[in-house]
């Protein structure tokens, strides 16, 4: 038998001004099932709690109900209290009668009323209440980082620095990422590669760090804590525990005619090789699809000459399994390429280039050792036209977004420009000029003022070429909508950035949620912006959305940070408020049948297959089961469920529907 | 022997099927189903217009799971439900053939889902004449009238559950109406208590329905049942332009969603 | 004169915004009348349609189920797929001749506490001016002869 205690607060006189606070203690005594109860002027106060506390050792009561303010103010004060009274804390529940009565309506009957109904409701659900224990997670306190980009460097040394341990998954042979193909970076003007090389070193060399390479997160399972992740290493066809990096292979590969995509297809690169001289790990890996003993089966040069017998070309894809507590997610952006701007002729005219084609000109380790040449004939450009916005915030080309990053480089390029070439003209066709970062507005506006650029405001219709020259029109909207026509030599467009090819596939593989961009879901745009909507992975970097050096650093900091916080105990503790597949005896197992049909609904992919089987081993039924550290308890799987076969704890059938009753009926 | 007792017997004679689920001929010229477990007694099998029932509510029996290798005689709507339980995960354990009969009375044999799936598309039927006119007069009627036509239609339920039972898509196996804790319908058979079985029923079919019609048919007082489901289907196919019974991954309307889902009575 | 008809009404809101938004009603001390009395659930996808039948079934005249906007959940999607549940079952009611104004759908977020009370003020008034919900009493104590659907043929 439920023997249950009321407790009404006055709340000074916050409730018992309008509610008659003795008439409802007195009724609801009456109610059947309650053993006592009471009014009182401050039930969250010590005196008012050690009440609750006594009368529940006293009168043997199995359940509470306060009736007081919202529980969102203090069930988890009362439900303490009833922990120390010796009862489960979830045998407490609140009755609001204070934001949703007494503060919302004058003194009256109907006032009294309303409070003794919501008091009633909860008497009828506390005794439908079941004893819950808090769920306890393991902390397993490893975090994976995928990307090795700024972001993923920036995230691991902090996990790392802080005591954890940190396994790095990078797709590339060389960890770096965009930053580490840029030439100088606003809005100083640093050189890029003198700030990150040693990072990259750093991440290399650090204890707490395992680094893979080459690599790629095939799969990901478990929940918070308890990930099961299976990296792929792809096959490098070099033992890199044999290999010193000394080059001779890459010096003697015969196939030497590959596009060189760190130089942004502006030079060559041979078929085994290391993407650039300060590449970390500094060791070279072979493109099988561009491998002449792999393509045609003959060659093997390599192997020959390798001083250290490093080479091995009969090495697969290997799978290693790895457990990991948090996963910080730094796979970066991409740019918008050829064929995007048929009108702007990229792709067609050698001499139209996008943005990172620009930094590896500029940078003294490019294809032109640092001077801004022209990619067609080698020559040095007189004038040169930017193109800002190149794809971004255009609806009609499907990115209605802004790139964020554009106005400030196309401002750095112009510059980089006029300090090598002091006579060159740079022209710079803009949509708005957006500048607000911490000395951003000033950058621009020296390179307007002190470096002489050409700010035109309006939008490039065409770009054509005429004689040797990229002619470009366009208009000027602060000179009337006027056409501007102007004959460059080269033509940079600020093209927009995207998203990975593979965002998707990834997002999907850790079922986080994306944007109709690709671009990486946070949990909340303005309160949770590291977190995803999946409890223990982060989001750092350009992946979550287009984002400059210092917004990706801050990023990563604080994604490393809720990883840290997350390893400061060894286990979690979450509340039980999660869905439960009924289960009973063979050979029904459970009343669910398998349909399946909730698995899609649950926002995080609580809910999972399983396999019924008999002692023998036989399958018997196939039903569902739900994942306690993945729920989170929203509890729309039960609203979904026709049977009835998986209830919400703290929210059941049994609870919901007595509430109702209770409700209605006095 | 007709063309489709040729076929099953040889479906049985090279160990195709060991179980083939068909229809027979009833004393009152009715169809009624068979089961059969032998090439020598294909003899039975018929398919005649009576051939309504649907035959795929026999493939949720555990006698029936028990045989490895089934046959069963199809016609659309049965096939439609094959479609619609093979999304819902429910026919994965069984190693099915299924027959049916076309349009041109050719017998076609379907030896996986991804051929019935293209069947069924290419043929899939609309609601017969008599359903699109009572469907029509219900709309049109106005909203008073039809509570008070559904009210007596529900008043005569007798809650025999007949409904279910014939229903391939109330596979439960105890269904909440055999819930008692809580107890969400209440057991006698009062009008309350017969609407809202009504109301769960559909709504548990929305969406899920294969509209074949068996439930309105069997029904021993003459509740036209099927056409609570048969119109939501209609009302789920223009709001969300999913259809019942047409693929078999196509997913279930109820429990996927559009950001952009439009209604106007949201405040 | 007789007095005024003072409706039951049951309002099923979801914890993080609707609840919410009737607390900082509360909070903003804004007056409304008391005739709706909330049941809280986690999300506005865990409220079950036979809990809306159930409140009917038991004497509510009116209900209100309310959560989060579209793309506000606290759980991301659960008010997405409430609504397609809500779309069906308004329709399904509709078709069965029931009132479906006795039931106020509605977006109240945490901080809209102005917005939920005129919700139940409208609503209240709403329910008020239709009178008492007597189509489900008035099924067991009247006994219908079942017309043959042939009836409604002709
Ligand atoms: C032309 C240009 C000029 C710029 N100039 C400046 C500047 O001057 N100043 C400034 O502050 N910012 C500048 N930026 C912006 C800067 O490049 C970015 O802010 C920064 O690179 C973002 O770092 P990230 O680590 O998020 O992404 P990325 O640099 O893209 O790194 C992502 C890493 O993840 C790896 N990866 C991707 N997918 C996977 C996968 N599935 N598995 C494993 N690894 C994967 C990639 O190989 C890469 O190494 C510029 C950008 C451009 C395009
Ligand atoms: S819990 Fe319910 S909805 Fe989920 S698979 Fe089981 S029967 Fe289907
Ligand atoms: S309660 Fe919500 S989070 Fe938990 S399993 Fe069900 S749908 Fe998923
Ligand atoms: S509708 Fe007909 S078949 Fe269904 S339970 Fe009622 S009486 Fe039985
Ligand atoms: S009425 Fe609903 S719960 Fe009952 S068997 Fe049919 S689908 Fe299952």
């Amino acid at each position: 038998m439920a023997r249950i205690g009321v407790f009404i607060c006055h709340c000074g006189e916050n409730i018992s001004a309008t509610v008659d606070v003795a008439k409802v203690a007195e009724k609801a005594g009456k109610l059947s099932g309650v053993a006592y109860s009471v009014d009182y002027k401050y039930m969250c106060s010590d005196p008012g709690q050690t009440l609750i506390i006594d009368a529940i050792k006293e009168h043997k009561l199995t359940g509470i109900v306060v009736a007081s303010c919202s529980p969102r103010m203090h069930e988890g004060t009362f439900r303490k209290a009833a922990e120390k009274a010796g009862i489960n804390p979830y045998f407490c529940e609140m009755a609001n009668i204070r934001e949703q009565v007494s503060w919302v309506h004058p003194k009256s009957d109907a006032t009294t009323q309303k409070a003794l109904d919501i008091v009633r409701t909860m008497v009828e659900k506390v005794k439908k209440n079941t004893a819950l224990t808090p769920i306890k997670v393991p902390i397993t306190k490893t975090a994976l980082v995928i990307g090795g980009g700024i972001a993923g460097i920036q995230a691991a040394l902090d996990i790392a620095n802080a005591g954890h341990s940190v396994i790095m998954v990078e797709k590339k042979p060389s960890i770096g990422g965009h930053m580490s193909q840029l030439s100088e970076t606003f809005p100083t003007l640093d050189c890029s590669q003198c700030i990150l090389t040693p990072r990259m070193v750093e991440v290399a060399q650090h204890p707490n760090i395992t680094l893979y390479t080459y690599a790629e997160v095939e799969k990901v399972t478990g929940f918070v804590g308890n990930f099961e992740v299976t990296i792929r290493m792809k096959a490098k066809s070099v033992d890199h525990s044999k290999c010193t990096g000394c080059g001779t292979c890459w010096q003697k590969c015969p196939s030497k005619k590959i596009p060189d995509e760190f130089n942004e297809g502006m030079g060559f690169r041979t078929a085994i090789y290391s993407p650039f001289p300060q590449a970390v790990p500094n060791k070279p890996v072979i493109d099988r699809d561009h491998c002449n003993y792999f393509q045609k089966g003959k060659c093997g040069v390599c192997q020959k000459i390798c001083p250290a017998g490093a080479i091995d070309y009969e090495v697969q894809d290997e799978f290693l399994d790895v457990k990991v507590g948090a996963i910080i997610t730094a796979t970066g952006f991409d740019l918008k390429h050829a064929d995007f701007f048929p009108e702007y002729g990229y792709g067609q005219f050698k001499d139209v280039i996008d943005g990172m084609m620009f930094e590896r000109l500029a940078s003294a380790s490019g294809p032109t050792a640092g001077e801004i040449r022209r990619p067609s004939d080698g020559k040095i450009p007189e004038k040169i036209v930017f193109v800002a916005c190149a794809g971004s915030r255009d609806k009609a080309k499907g990115i209605e977004y802004c790139s964020k990053i554009c106005c400030m480089y196309t401002a750095k390029h112009a510059m980089l420009y006029k300090h090598k070439k002091h006579d060159g003209d740079a022209y710079v066709f803009y949509m708005d000029i957006r500048a607000a970062g911490k000395d951003y507005d000033e950058f621009v506006r020296r390179a307007i003022e002190e470096d002489d650029v050409h700010y035109i405001r309006g939008r490039v219709s065409r770009i054509y070429e005429k004689n040797g020259k990229l002619i470009v029109k366009g208009v000027d909207t602060l000179m009337n909508g006027d056409p501007v026509e102007i004959e460059a030599d080269m033509v940079v467009l600020a093209t927009a950035v995207i998203a990975n090819q593979d965002a998707e596939t990834v997002a999907q593989r850790m079922h986080i949620s994306y944007n109709k961009h690709h671009f990486f879901a946070e949990a909340h745009p303005k309160l949770r912006p590291v977190e995803t909507n999946t409890a223990g992975i982060m989001l750092a970097g350009a992946c979550q959305g287009a984002k400059d050096i210092p917004e990706t650093v801050s990023q990563a900091s604080a994604s490393a940070s809720k990883a840290i916080g997350l390893f400061s105990s060894n286990e979690m503790t979450r509340e039980p408020i999660v869905a439960v597949v009924n289960r009973q005896a063979p050979p029904n197992f459970t009343s669910c049948t398998g349909c399946m049909l909730c698995m899609e609904v649950c926002p995080y992919h609580a809910i999972e297959r399983e396999e019924m089987k008999d002692r023998t081993g036989n399958l018997i039924k196939v039903a569902v089961k739900v994942n306690a550290g993945l729920c989170q308890g929203c509890g729309t799987c039960v609203a979904m469920c026709r049977n009835k076969s998986i209830d919400l704890q703290g929210f059941s059938n049994d609870q919901m529907l007595s509430e109702v009753m209770a409700l209605l009926n006095s | 022997m007709t063309p489709l007792q040729n076929k099953v017997a040889e479906l049985f004679e090279n160990g195709t099927i060991s179980l083939m689920i068909g229809y027979k001929n009833a004393i009152n010229k009715l169809a009624v189903p068979c089961f059969i477990d032998h090439a020598t007694q294909v003899e039975q099998l018929i398919y005649t217009p009576e051939c309504k029932g649907n035959l795929s509510v026999y493939l949720h029996k555990a006698e029936i799971k028990q045989a490895k290798k089934i046959g069963i005689l199809a016609n659309i709507a049965t096939l439609r439900s094959l479609v619609q339980l093979t999304s819902e995960n429910q026919l994965s354990d069984i190693e099915k053939t299924v027959i049916t009969i076309n349009a041109q009375n050719e017998v076609l044999v379907f030896d996986n889902m991804e051929k019935v799936e293209e069947y069924v598309q290419a043929n899939f039927p609309e609601y017969t004449e008599e359903d699109k006119k009572l469907l029509e007069q219900l709309n049109s009627m106005t909203r008073a009238e039809r509570w008070q036509y559904w009210s007596e239609q529900f008043a005569a339920c007798v809650k025999c559950y007949a409904c279910r039972a014939v229903c391939p898509m109330c596979y439960c196996s105890s269904c909440t109406v055999e819930c008692n804790q809580p107890q969400w319908i209440k057991v006698s058979s009062e009008t309350t208590g017969n609407l809202e079985w009504h109301t769960m029923r559909a709504m548990h079919l929305a969406g899920r329905c294969i509209n074949c019609g068996e439930c309105g048919r069997i029904c021993p007082v003459g509740i036209p049942v099927h056409l609570l489901t048969a119109q939501m289907n209609l009302d789920i196919e223009k709001e969300f332009g999913s259809k019942t019974g047409f693929s078999c991954n196509s997913g279930y309307a109820l429990n996927t969603f559009k950001p952009e889902d439009k209604e106007q009575f949201i405040k | 004169m007789s007095e005024q008809f003072e409706p039951k009404i049951v309002a099923f809101v979801c914890n993080w915004c609707t609840y919410a938004g009737a607390d900082l009603a509360g909070t903003s001390r804004t007056k409304y009348a008391t005739n709706v009395s909330i049941i809280r659930f986690p999300c506005t996808g865990r409220i079950d349609f036979m809990l809306l039948m159930k409140a009917f079934e038991n004497g509510a005249d009116g209900i209100i189920v309310s959560g989060c906007h579209p793309n506000d959940c606290h759980y991301t999607s659960g008010n997405f797929h409430a609504r397609r549940r809500w779309i069906v079952f308004r329709s399904l009611l509709d078709f069965m001749g029931f009132d479906t104004d006795r039931i106020t759908f509605s977006w109240v977020s945490a901080a809209e506490g102005a917005k939920w009370a005129g919700l139940v003020d409208e609503t209240t008034q709403r329910i008020r001016e239709k009178g008492a919900f007597t189509d489900f009493k008035k099924l067991d104590c009247s006994t219908f002869e079942k017309i043959s659907h042939d009836a409604i043929t002709e």
